[in-house]
């Protein structure tokens, strides 16, 4: 009886809604409506900010049901200094060390959340389960304090200089829980918190299955009539889009590189002058319409070494698409060596050799591309991995009664 | 469809002949009737002519009645020498235009550099792109250059994609789609190419050559969101490059 038991949890993000482009948020929202339809009553408890880089509120504050899920928003309040968090965001960026008050000023110069956190400690006791992600937010470092035995941290840990801060450390030993996404960042899971709890598992994330792809029609809508690489996510120097427009243009330097660079995703992407023709960017591309991008791509690519999971990974694999990865992300090379389906790169000249490859010999990219559909389905479906993240909340209630 | 091939095609004529007979063989597997007509007596084609200067349109008046789509390859002497004067130049090219209107469908294909003597400008060559319903170019370079031209239509241009025969050339130089430990082979074979490419950029540098490398960071700081044209690619990174080495 107590199996079948529907569960009251909480999902606690700093963003969510149309526009919102992340892969912690993605899974979390995602996670949030799966385990609803599995008839849990599930709350997801959010900002009004869309961008992370302004934390400006952009949705309106409030309660509203989403997909199953009542959704609460709540205002964001910005940074008391500006200027002191510039200086200690550089400071971690540099890896110097902070003392622990440093560290909260700085988690506090970001965004903060007051109401959200007033709202957990009053109704945390009526949540069988409060998830939190991803890591280095206020919403996850001070949501966490609350009611620590109930609480699951998805961190979506990158091996960066904020993991070292002592206090993730600290949140993520004090959690009762902890959910990762994959093997390699687990295993930096127990390097940065030695102590954390022993319920944690690899629940792994999932991408849907659409019922179609549709990559003429995608081509013919975006008026691209050169075959073409696709970058999807967020243009920033921390998820490599610098790095891969270098070696874009250094693969161009040949002359006879067939592929155009589309991208799609939030940021500027701030291309030089010298490679502007062969770069087109798309801007943000609906739910729908993003799986056709990946269909009509030759090949996607993950220049991100920050990469938890990677998203854009599977959903590549699944539209038939070979993906070519920096070799110097863990988590992504250990998805292309797992599934023997995805080349990586060490440097500019074999990610030239990378592209040459997928222009001169389809076919064997295309068996690849095959080899990484057979590792997603295998592996990442929302099927597998609500069945992880359900085990999961179920051995943390039986803890919790006793 | 019957097809009129137009330029000069194997045994004589070197890489861009090989192309063309490719085309014609890709033509024929597709049920086309294809006829050949070409400048060179020792082409292997079923009609050979001069087709210098106004000859050409000439011939492709006389020949329309009979074909139904034309492929024409624009090469040196077909149907301009770089000796030819302004007016010959505008009376043939302006000849094409009126007859590629007797075709349903047009393709042009253009050597490179393009042999237009004058270029590829001009109230001359307007109709000639206009009516074109495919023009294939072979490098970004030309593309642009044609792009640039009045009367043609950016959907219609194309750059050449390698020759069946290349194509299957380059292919078998990487492993079989089904070969048992496909990633790893693949693999092998792009880490051994990039590094005979490094050991060569090193040479070269090493001989007081250019070299060959990605954009630096001072590139980004002057990053424009609208593009000139793409030969700034070739200068942009080969200035950078120049840069770094006399900063060593």
């Amino acid at each position: 009886m107590a199996k079948s038991r529907a569960m009251r949890i909480a999902f606690v993000t700093p963003r969510y809604g149309e526009g919102v482009v992340g892969g912690s948020e993605a899974v979390m929202a995602e996670a949030a409506q799966g385990l609803a339809g599995r008839g849990h009553e599930v709350e997801l408890l959010t900002t009004c900010a869309r961008s992370h880089f302004s934390w400006e509120n952009e949705f309106p504050a409030g309660v509203l049901q989403d997909r199953g899920i009542t959704v609460r928003r709540y205002l964001t309040v910005s940074a008391r200094s500006r200027l002191l968090a510039g200086e200690l965001e550089r400071r971690v960026q540099a890896s110097e060390q902070l003392t622990e008050a440093e560290q909260i000023a700085w988690v506090n110069g970001r965004f903060r959340v007051p109401d959200l956190y007033i709202d957990l400690v009053k109704n945390a006791r009526s949540y069988d389960a409060i998830i939190l992600s991803p890591y280095l937010f206020w919403s996850t470092i001070y949501g966490a304090e609350v009611a620590p035995e109930r609480t699951i941290v998805m961190p979506c840990l990158h091996d960066e200089p904020y993991a070292w801060l002592s206090i993730v450390s600290k949140t993520l030993s004090a959690a009762a829980g902890l959910w990762f996404l994959s093997e390699p960042e687990h295993q930096l899971g127990h390097r940065v918190a030695p102590g954390m709890s022993a319920h944690h598992s690899v629940v792994g994330a999932a991408v849907n299955l659409p019922s179609a792809y549709d990559p003429a029609g995608f081509r013919e809508r975006h008026g691209l009539t050169r075959p073409f690489i696709l970058y999807a996510g967020r243009r920033e120097d921390g998820k490599g889009w610098r790095q891969l427009l270098s070696g874009f243009s250094a693969a161009l330097v040949g002359g006879d590189l067939p592929f155009d660079l589309v991208t799609v995703g939030v940021g500027s992407p701030n291309v030089p002058e010298g490679i502007c023709e062969r770069v087109i960017d798309l801007g943000f591309l609906d739910t729908d319409e993003l799986p056709n991008a990946f269909a009509a791509a030759e090949a996607m690519i993950q220049p991100s070494v920050n990469e938890s999971f990677s998203r854009t990974m599977m959903e590549s694999w699944l539209a038939g698409t070979p993906v070519i990865a920096n070799a110097a992300g863990e988590v992504i090379t250990w998805h292309c060596e797992r599934s023997g389906g995805g080349l990586s790169y060490n440097d500019d000249l074999e990610f030239a050799q990378c592209l040459r490859f997928i222009a001169e010999a389809p076919k064997a990219a295309s068996a690849l591309a095959e080899r990484g559909r057979e590792y997603v389905l295998e592996n990442y479906t929302w099927e597998i991995v609500l069945d992880n993240m359900e085990h999961s909340l179920r051995a943390l209630a039986k803890e919790l009664t006793g | 469809m019957r097809v009129l091939v137009v330029g000069t095609v194997p045994p004589p004529g070197g890489q861009r002949a090989k192309e063309l007979a490719a085309v014609v063989a890709r033509r024929v597997e597709q049920g086309d009737e294809v006829e050949i007509l070409s400048p060179d007596p020792r082409s292997a084609a079923h009609h050979t002519a001069n087709l210098e200067s106004l000859m050409l349109p000439l011939r492709l008046v006389l020949l329309s009645p009979k074909f139904d789509a034309l492929e024409l390859r624009i090469e040196t002497r077909l149907p301009l020498g770089s000796e030819v004067n302004r007016v010959l130049r505008g009376l043939t090219l302006f000849g094409l235009g009126v007859c590629f209107g007797m075709y349903s469908e047009v393709t042009l294909r253009l050597d490179s550099p393009i042999p237009l003597p004058g270029g590829v400008g001009g109230r001359a060559t307007k109709d000639m792109w206009r009516r074109a319903s495919r023009i294939v170019v072979q490098n970004v370079e030309d593309y642009r250059r044609v792009l640039a031209a009045p009367g043609v239509k950016q959907e219609r241009v194309e750059i050449a994609q390698p020759t069946f025969v290349e194509a299957r050339a380059k292919e078998n130089s990487w492993p079989s789609p089904t070969e048992h430990d496909l990633r790893n082979r693949v693999l092998a074979g792009i880490r051994q190419r990039a590094e005979a490419e490094r050991r060569a950029n090193r040479a070269r540098v090493d001989l007081g050559a250019e070299g060959v490398g990605p954009l630096t960071s001072a590139a980004f700081s002057s990053a424009a969101h609208v593009a000139p044209g793409i030969s700034t690619v070739v200068r942009a990174v080969v200035s950078r490059v120049l840069r770094e080495l006399s900063s060593r």
